[in-house]
């Protein structure tokens, strides 16, 4: 008798979370354009349907949750213990795979972590099952639900090796990427994905700074945002990228204002920035563009320093700022040396030799030398470490 | 596992039975025999496979018998037993048994032949101990090793292997398990290595063997299923023809093996089974061609039911060839098959007039011009199903309304150009009809179901699930003439209200199922209505009321009294609680309520903190 009971409520179980699947793929069926997907915290609930449909958005009512994901994971683990040749066969057929796309979609709405389901529905979409569009749609909902899912960012540059770069929405990638920074602090996976976009899309430097320096407004102290952005210089700069100009003149105002804090007032035009910011340099061997470039980047990281001052100033001293701050010093101080001893390598490359440089040559970086002494033992120390400057070292004092 | 039940003990009611014992009762040898088959010549034809020591004695028909002590042949064989039969038909002599010869013989005989059964060898077997001592005294032990070196791979394959068996014979064992890496078998190979008993035996069992008539083997080969007679054929020369014979396979269903079948199987069945073939279901075999039906057309004649269902590979040309041999065709499935058209139905129209059953749900490409020819065809025809087929229309049922005056079953579910007017002619011309599903042909009005009602008064079984026209009009004809009324499926007939359940009640004792999803009006008094009425105590077995808004959890009450109650959907109907189901199933306790309520028990609510009192001050 207990036996049979338990096999009714295991019947009735199983028959309430598969109505439940179908519910859900019904509303995937239905409505094109998901957006968002929730659990709904519901303890208790009356006889009606956990699958809640409002304009775009899914959701899930939280009692049924365990039991339907139960479900699904039992259903496409079992699909998983098949001998490979039967996991094909029912990759195969059209009915099949469809099931199991129905069992895939709500287990990982509901656990997004689980590796071995993403790969079954790499399968799938390797036997032409699934649309890439729709799985690009579907892996930007469960970013919705948990923005800080790697699996559903790989996922997404797995399905983009499908497709050429022409194809691909970039903005659409960075704004999913922003919302889900926006949604999470310190977001690896998201900044991460970004960094790819980076790489592989065509050249958004442009807005990509605009974007950045409103991130950090907003998010302060968000690292992977500030890595982000110097990534981003960096990379500025190995593309000898430069805001097109339709005047003789570029803006370089920051630079000019970091001049004049250095104590050294300069021109505002190109020629005569050169020339205090590069005095030895070959002329000949070093592009226009490339100089071009340099006075932009240069500008912007003048730009973070003063905003990483400004912050500071409104929000208090903070690590990020300090860091920061560094990355954009050492970023001029690296690149005014680099172009002055060895124009022709590679921006990136590590083996520049500071030690070997001397500052006393060159008025701009003797001078910023001397201010940045001012900023304190571990600043010194810092600039020791890593731009060489030769500060004598003081007492180590722990409390700088 | 246990083999079908034909591998371990051959039945037929002229087979010698020899139930032998276990090996306990067989001394001399440390190896005795282990598997004891039971081959009982009862006319019962059940396998009584390991019982030990048992003693049968039956007349048989053969005279086969003619000894007292029959039973107990133990087989236990020596090595150094040249002449190999050994029946030690007494638990004490264990070998060359003694009695009259003529006996002997076919003991022997009968034991070789059980002995091939198992090992796929007419040797006769030295047990190694190792295997005696899993074989041990039980006789379910005893037939699963003798079934489990029987386990070749029960790849229907093994049909288009024949000619390799050949020399297959004094190489049964390394060859018998095409696959099977049964631990069993390894032992028997090892004892194949012993020389004497793999050499020494051969000669005289084969005569033996085929001393056998072979009507006696056709007779016992008939009761066993595909896998077993696989198995069979795989043994021998002689019994591979034997059991390759058509009569054994006049009726086959390889839906197990489905998608392994390919064409070449079908083509040797086809030439094997030659006349004998009368059913065959191919179900779901989805490399299945033309090639391979025109081959079996060809020459199977006499076939009588086929089953092709969703072999999506089918065209009109095998339907072509199927008409011009199979003239015998009854019954064909043509389910999910969709490159048939109407020409396949012309052809089976010209050449199987006897065709009573015919399938052919989701072939899209059928439409009325195929569906008439059929009817002037083939005018015995019972059973129409056509799901799904979009281009059945109105002239199409009319045409098997006047051609067919025999149907009984007519399915064109989702077929949605159907109409009044053919429904009414078909049930004004058709009185036999018992089942129809008409779901989706929302076309349909009260007008049909009065038709119905006046002529079809052995209505059983009635769909109209999304015919949302039809009102309690109509089912109150139904309910007034249609006594025999078992199953109804009223999903989204929205317009039904409770005086449809009442007319129901009242009108069909007979109703089990009943399906009223999504039939918003009906409310508790209708259940009420139905319970009161003469099905509902002992026969009312599904209820469905998914999507009732308005029940309540007094049709819960009133469903207490339907003891043969076995499920009730309740999806989405807000007004249930979780108490009336709970009180419903203390009630009726093999039933199963399907609805949303989260299965286990519910969580308990915590309201937050509870005030707490200490006992000098009020609250702290």
């Amino acid at each position: 008798m207990e036996d049979d009971m338990a096999v009714d409520a295991n019947n009735e179980k199983r028959v309430l979370c598969e109505k439940i699947i179908r519910d859900i793929n019904a509303v995937f069926l239905k409505d094109a354009d998901l957006a968002s997907f929730e659990i709904i915290p519901k303890e208790t609930n009356c006889n009606k349907s956990p699958v809640v449909h409002v304009e775009h958005n899914l959701g899930l009512e939280s009692w049924c949750a365990q039991h339907v994901y139960d479900h699904a994971h039992r259903t496409l683990i079992s699909h998983r213990r098949q001998t490979s040749q039967q996991q094909l066969r029912t990759l195969q057929q059209q009915q099949q795979s469809d099931a199991l796309a129905k069992y895939l979609n709500v287990a990982l709405l509901i656990n997004p972590d689980v590796t071995t389901f993403w790969h079954i529905r790499r399968q799938l979409v390797q036997k032409n099952r699934l649309s890439i569009n729709k799985e690009l749609q579907f892996s930007a909902l469960v970013l919705s639900i948990k923005p800080k899912s790697n699996e559903a960012f790989a996922y997404r540059r797995w399905l983009y090796s499908f497709q050429s770069a022409d194809a691909i929405d970039w903005p659409n990638e960075i704004s999913i990427c922003e919302r889900s920074a926006d949604r999470c602090a310190s977001n690896y996976h998201a900044w991460s994905h970004r960094h790819w976009v980076l790489r592989s899309g065509p050249c958004l430097l442009q807005s990509e700074l605009m974007r950045t320096e409103k991130f950090l407004r907003k998010h302060i102290s968000d690292y992977s945002c500030y890595h982000y952005r110097q990534v981003l210089l960096g990379r500025a700069y190995e593309l000898c990228f430069c805001m097109p100009s339709g005047e003789a003149q570029p803006q370089l105002g920051s630079l000019l204002e970091l001049l004049a804090e250095y104590g050294l007032p300069c021109e505002p035009n190109t020629e005569a920035l050169i020339q205090l910011m590069l005095p030895h340099m070959n002329r000949s061997s070093v592009s226009v563009q490339r100089l071009r470039s340099f006075l932009y980047c240069c500008n912007v990281a003048a730009y973070d320093m003063r905003l990483c001052k400004e912050q500071r100033a409104l929000y208090g001293p903070r690590d990020c700022f300090e860091l920061h701050r560094r990355a954009a010093l050492k970023f001029i101080v690296e690149q005014c040396v680099r172009l002055q001893t060895e124009p022709r390598t590679a921006t990136m490359d590590n083996s520049l030799q500071l030690d070997k440089f001397d500052y006393g040559q060159h008025p701009f970086l003797e001078a910023v030398r001397q201010a940045e002494s001012a900023l304190g033992g571990k600043h010194q120390r810092w600039c020791n470490l890593h731009l060489n400057f030769g500060y004598p070292v003081a007492e180590a004092t722990w409390r700088d | 596992m246990f083999a079908p039940s034909g591998s371990s003990s051959i039945s037929g009611s002229a087979s010698a039975s020899f139930s032998s014992g276990s090996s306990s009762s067989s001394t001399g040898t440390a190896a005795s025999s282990t598997n004891s088959t039971s081959v009982s010549g009862s006319a019962s034809g059940s396998a009584e496979r390991g019982e030990a020591n048992n003693n049968h004695n039956h007349n048989l028909s053969l005279q086969l018998n003619g000894n007292g002590n029959n039973g107990n042949n133990s087989n236990s064989h020596s090595s150094s037993s040249s002449s190999v039969i050994t029946n030690g038909n007494n638990s004490n002599s264990h070998n060359n048994s003694n009695n009259n010869t003529h006996t002997n013989l076919i003991s022997g005989f009968c034991s070789s032949i059980w002995r091939s059964a198992t090992f796929g060898s007419a040797t006769p077997v030295v047990v190694s101990a190792s295997a005696a001592a899993t074989a041990s005294v039980s006789g379910s032990a005893m037939s699963d090793c003798s079934s489990s070196s029987l386990s070749v791979s029960p790849d229907a394959a093994c049909l288009a292997d024949n000619d390799d068996e050949d020399q297959q014979q004094r190489q049964p064992l390394q060859r018998s398990e095409a696959g099977s890496t049964d631990s069993y078998l390894a032992k028997d190979s090892d004892v194949a290595q012993q020389p004497q008993t793999f050499l020494g035996a051969t000669e005289l069992d084969d005569e033996l063997i085929k001393q056998l008539p072979k009507e006696v083997l056709l007779r016992v080969f008939s009761y066993l299923d595909v896998v077993s007679l696989c198995r069979c054929a795989q043994v021998c020369k002689y019994w591979n023809v034997l059991a390759l014979d058509g009569s054994s396979w006049q009726k086959i269903n390889l839906f197990d093996f489905q998608r392994d079948i390919e064409g070449p199987v079908i083509e040797n069945i086809s030439q094997r089974c030659r006349g004998f073939l009368k059913s065959l279901s191919l179900r779901g075999c989805q490399s299945l061609g033309d090639q391979s039906v025109r081959t079996l057309a060809n020459h199977c004649h006499n076939i009588e039911h086929l089953d092709l269902s969703e072999c999506k590979k089918i065209t009109d040309i095998s339907t072509q060839s199927i008409s011009r041999y199979c003239t015998k065709l009854t019954a064909i499935n043509l389910d999910s098959c969709s490159n048939i058209t109407d020409n396949s139905l012309k052809y089976l129209s010209d050449g199987c007039p006897n065709l009573m059953e015919i399938n052919v749900s989701w072939c899209h490409l059928i439409s009325e011009n195929g569906v008439e020819a059929l009817a002037r065809g083939c005018v015995k025809l019972r059973k129409f199903s056509s799901k799904g087929c979009k281009q059945i229309n109105d002239n199409a049922i009319m045409c098997l309304a006047k051609y067919c005056p025999d149907i009984m079953v007519l399915n064109v579910h989702s077929c949605e150009t159907i109409s009044d007017s053919s429904i009414r002619q078909l049930a004004a011309k058709c009185p036999k009809l018992q089942k129809l599903c008409v779901s989706k042909c929302a076309d349909l009005t009260d007008l049909s179901l009065m038709a119905l009602s006046q002529h079809n008064h052995l209505l059983n079984t009635l769909e109209v699930s999304g015919c949302r026209n039809f009102t309690d009009i109509g089912f109150q004809a139904l309910g007034r003439n249609c006594k025999y009324l078992e199953r109804m499926d009223l999903e989204e007939c929205n317009q039904i209200t409770d005086l449809t359940l009442a007319h129901l009640a009242t009108g069909c004792p007979g109703l089990e199922k009943l399906t009223l999803s999504h039939c918003e009006l009906i409310t508790d008094d209708g259940i009420r209505h139905l319970t009161t009425g003469s099905c509902a105590a002992e026969i009312l077995s599904v209820l469905e009321l998914d999507n009732c808004p308005l029940i309540t959890d007094r049709t819960l009450e009133h469903l207490v009294s339907c003891h043969n109650l076995q499920r009730i959907e309740l999806f989405d109907c807000q007004l249930i609680t979780r108490t009336a189901i709970r009180k419903l199933k203390n009630h009726l306790p093999n039933i199963k309520v399907h609805a949303y309520f989260a299965p286990g028990t519910p969580p308990a609510v915590t309201s937050g903190q509870r005030p707490r009192y200490c006992r000098c001050c009020e609250i702290l």
